[in-house]
């Protein structure tokens, strides 16, 4: 990315992933990697939470984890992180924290991966709020590009995915759209830029 | 057990929570679908893609069946082909007890319903817990879901609430949803955490990478793939699809045409794990997959698109029109081609053709013509009155030539008391109908003998020509419009001959008379098929009538002869919306309002079915408003209720109404004239309105006579 055109453009992709996941009932923060930390551990507090599930692995390299894990151990949340296939000890772990494999700006989705059982599917599954970390140049523009993303970590050695547009949902009742079904109510990209 | 089926369409038109639920959902999503479609720049080819996609992977189905089982495998998963429901209940029974499962939980999965898995492994003496919201709602309720996305949409608050008294043992179950949703995430949450075995449907798999890809919004599909030690994944073979590529093109379709979400909050490919068990399931698959007729069935990805769209659907739901587990028309050719006929023959009938569902179909399944095979194959089962109804709606042009010849007295009988008894009697027709009126002489006559003197001083003076489908409507009933037609057509200058023609085959195709059909097609076909080849234009005014000669021929012709068809046929109005013929139609009108005229004539406009699925409906009502002098509204409602003969039944009647009402409120909240291009929709507007309503072609004469008049011509 290294002209200003290219930046340009990045700065559009990031505003439309912004307000496509807002549409879609998620929000996002747009900050540089070292205060990453410190809005993570105030989403955390803003929310009472206690628990928080940390999958590592899938992190982007930019953030601190080091300083992330500090702080957060310093602000009181017990951290989860390392959590195998026993996952009973996350049950009432309320946030879980995960990089992504890439992002599309056209929907607002988020593209995780891994192993079927690993500790992103957990971390941006189980607790009521799952907060993402990514790159601002992992933003791709369209679905087609994101399914190119996919198809390279495919064949890097058959991995799982999922494609997540905004917190879990459901109209089931009386026709009225409930966030948090059976996953997190609340979704929240952190965007490293 | 046969259905009564005019008693269960008059208490759902009665259920006035089921007409506000059906009402809200398919409005909703109708609205958020109609969006996300818009935003696809490149939808109609996405569709053919789909579409083809679709043929080639069931014509090659082995190749690509086998490609998946290879990379299910290599993962470590199990692959197991189950010929009916009967082996895939014994494998996931046995599974069970093999790996001392006591705890399911199962997400969504009409496939599931189809084998009636979860009752079978409930009689097992396992415990099952569906984890869908809606699911579980209409399971707890011992219901079946009413539609494949929102399967408890029928079901209201209080009746939710009620489920959750019983369920959660409570006194007072929250009034608010959302409580009420957070009470069920608890209690599911527990199942989760406590299951041995989760048991998944499957949207698509991916041959060439072993990916199970499924889409849901909830998250209870993760949770019931990943969070217990066994995963079962049932799936029907058609649900393979060769490649990622290939995917991509079903995923921007599913969600947008299914909930109008651009994707839905999840979308999972689930890689095949060691303790994954794939149940590929036949169970009449291959039936319908050997049946060219239905085969087109099996291209379906369970959107639901065709049922909100469905007038039908709308005012009755899923329960009504639906068998024991697949709904709407789409559901009667999956119910007839991998089940029973006889299910399917029970409720198919709730097709008017209409053909919306086919318009928002992301694969565009030509579900009235499934239903049209449909119904030709379930004559034989029909009852002696219901057959005989079949023979003399399907044959109209040979009765209606006695009815002609022998009014006014043919009229007499038929209106009186005793006549519309008979009908009731022997043919189950609808007494309160007022049939048809006879005219005589037919339109042909009349323009025959209007020829010689008329003709002459018309001001034809160009060298087109078109040829008139005299169709029976227009000939037996309606002479006035067909005269209306010719006028108009005249004095904008187009030559026009009446085509010798038969009967275009509709009247026989909406009675389920494929061969007599058939007949008259191929009898067209020896008339016309050397001049359309020669580039000459057919021009036709009852739009069914245009719609059978055109679309539903090639069903019936071999494709190098309806082709011709497809191509050269046009419905009257679309040939005046032609931009040369309009503009000569604007010539002659100067008296415009913006002319000095006070007021332009208000017209009410209801477009009909065949014309929206031909897709010439807008340019039609673009074409009205054009027209000086005339102010039109065009009122959208998706079909009449009429639809031919259905509501001439007596089994229909009263939902026929109810579809009526719906565009006579409309029709009545306006200024203006009410007018309509299909017979049926006119009739059905008279019996509603009590008043004749007219053609458009009708109201264009007029105000060209009186432009003429005024101009002193
Ligand atoms: S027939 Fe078409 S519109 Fe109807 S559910 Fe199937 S894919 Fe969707």
């Amino acid at each position: 990315m290294g002209s200003k055109q290219a930046a340009e453009g990045g700065d559009e992709r990031i505003e439309r992933f912004v307000r496509e996941l807002s549409q879609v009932g998620g929000a996002a923060s747009v900050l540089d990697p070292e205060g990453a930390p410190s809005r993570i551990a105030a989403l955390l507090k803003e929310r009472k939470a206690q628990k928080v599930m940390l999958d590592p692995g899938s992190l982007p390299r930019e953030l601190p984890l080091k300083a992330l894990r500090d702080r957060l151990t310093e602000e009181g949340f017990e951290v989860l992180e390392g959590f195998g296939e026993d996952v009973s000890a996350l049950r009432d772990a309320a946030a879980g924290v995960t990089g992504a494999l890439a992002a599309v700006a056209d929907s607002g989705t988020l593209l995780l991966g891994g192993a079927p059982r690993g500790g992103w599917q957990w971390a941006s599954l189980l607790p009521p709020l799952h907060i993402a970390v990514i790159r601002a140049d992992q933003i791709r523009p369209t679905l087609d590009e994101a399914l190119r993303a996919l198809r390279e970590h495919s064949q890097e050695g058959g991995e799982e995915f999922v494609w997540i547009t905004g917190p879990s949902r459901t109209a089931d009742i009386a026709i009225t759209l409930l966030l948090g079904m059976h996953g997190p109510r609340e979704l929240h990209a952190v965007i490293l830029s | 057990m046969t259905r009564d089926l005019p008693a269960e369409i008059h208490s759902a038109l009665n259920d006035e929570a089921l007409q506000q639920a059906l009402g809200t959902f398919t409005q909703a999503v109708g609205f958020l679908r109609a969006q996300a479609i818009g935003e696809l720049s490149d939808y109609e080819a996405l569709r053919e893609r789909a579409r083809r996609i679709k043929a080639e992977t069931i014509r090659n189905l082995d190749e690509h069946l086998e490609r998946l089982r290879e990379n299910v495998e290599a993962r470590g998963g199990r692959v197991v082909f189950a010929r009916d429901g009967e082996e895939a209940l014994r494998y996931i029974r046995d599974l069970a007890r093999a790996h001392g499962v006591r705890r399911i939980v199962k997400s969504k999965s009409m496939t599931a319903e189809e084998i009636g898995l979860t009752e079978h492994l409930e009689a097992e003496g396992l415990r099952v817990w569906e984890t869908d919201l809606g699911e579980r709602i209409v399971q707890l309720a011992r219901e079946r879901p009413s539609h494949l996305i929102g399967p408890a949409l029928h079901k209201t608050l209080e009746e939710v609430r009620e489920v959750f008294r019983r369920w959660l043992d409570l006194d007072d179950p929250p009034q608010e949803p959302k409580e009420l949703a957070r009470l069920a995430r608890t209690a599911l949450r527990d199942a989760f955490f406590e299951a041995e075995m989760g048991i998944t449907g499957v949207n698509f798999a991916v041959a060439e990478t072993g990916h199970l890809v499924l889409v849901e919004n909830e998250g209870n599909i993760r949770l019931t793939a990943r969070l217990p030690r066994v995963h079962v994944a049932l799936m029907g073979w058609e649900k393979v699809v060769p490649s990622l590529d290939d995917l991509a093109v079903f995923l921007k379709l599913l969600p947008r045409s299914g909930t109008g979400q651009k994707l839905t909050s999840y979308v999972s490919f689930f890689m095949p794990t060691p303790d994954l068990h794939l149940v590929l399931l036949d169970n009449g698959r291959t039936r319908l997959r050997e049946d060219p007729e239905l085969r087109e069935a099996l291209y379906c990805i369970r959107c639901g698109a065709c049922l909100d769209s469905c007038p039908s659907y709308q005012a009755v739901g899923g329960h009504v029109f639906g068998g024991s587990v697949y709904m709407g028309g789409i559901g009667a050719a999956w119910t007839a081609g991998i089940g029973s006929l006889k299910e399917a023959a029970e409720f198919h009938g709730l097709c008017t053709s209409c053909g919306r569902c086919t318009e928002v179909c992301p694969v565009r399944i030509d579900i009235p013509w499934l239903n049209t095979v449909i119904r030709s194959r379930a004559l034989r089962l029909e009852n002696p009155k219901h057959r005989r109804a079949a023979r003399v709606l399907g044959e109209i042009d040979r009765w209606a030539r006695w009815g002609s010849f022998f009014a006014p007295l043919s009229n007499l009988l038929l209106g009186s008391r005793i006549g519309k008894l008979l009908a009731a009697r022997l043919l189950d027709l609808d007494p309160r109908r007022r049939p048809p009126k006879f005219a005589r002489p037919t339109f042909r006559a009349r323009a025959r003998m209007r020829s010689r003197s008329e003709q002459k001083t018309s001001t034809a003076t160009t060298t087109e020509g078109v040829k008139l489908f005299v169709d029976c409507f227009i000939n037996h009933f309606e002479p006035e419009v067909g005269l209306a037609t010719l006028r108009v057509l005249e004095r904008l200058g187009v030559r026009v001959e009446l085509a010798e023609n038969v009967c275009c085959g509709r009247a026989a195709l909406s009675q389920g008379l494929l061969d007599r059909a058939r007949s008259l097609a191929k009898a067209n076909a020896r008339r016309f098929l050397p001049e359309l080849r020669g580039g000459a234009t057919i021009v036709g005014i009852e739009p069914s009538c245009v719609a059978a000669l055109r679309s539903e021929y090639r069903h019936l012709l071999p494709a190098e002869e309806a082709r011709p068809f497809e191509e050269r046929v046009l419905d009257v109005m679309e040939y005046l919306a032609r931009p040369e013929i309009s503009e000569r139609l604007s010539r002659l009108l100067p008296g415009g309002p913006e002319n000095g005229r006070e007021k332009g004539k208000q017209i009410i406009y209801h477009g009909h079915c065949q014309q929206k699925a031909l897709g010439v409906h807008r340019e039609i009502v673009a074409f009205l408003q054009s027209v000086p002098g005339l102010e039109v509204k065009a009122v959208e409602v998706a079909c009449c209720g009429m639809a031919g003969s259905f509501g001439y039944k007596r089994e229909f009647s009263e939902l026929s109404r109810h579809l009526g009402r719906r565009l006579t409120r409309l029709v009545e909240a306006q200024e203006g004239e009410p007018t309509a291009c299909g017979f049926s929709c006119r009739t059905q507007l008279r019996d509603l309105l009590g008043l004749r309503v007219r053609h458009p072609v009708e109201i264009l004469e007029e105000i060209l006579s009186q432009g003429q008049r005024r101009e002193g011509l």
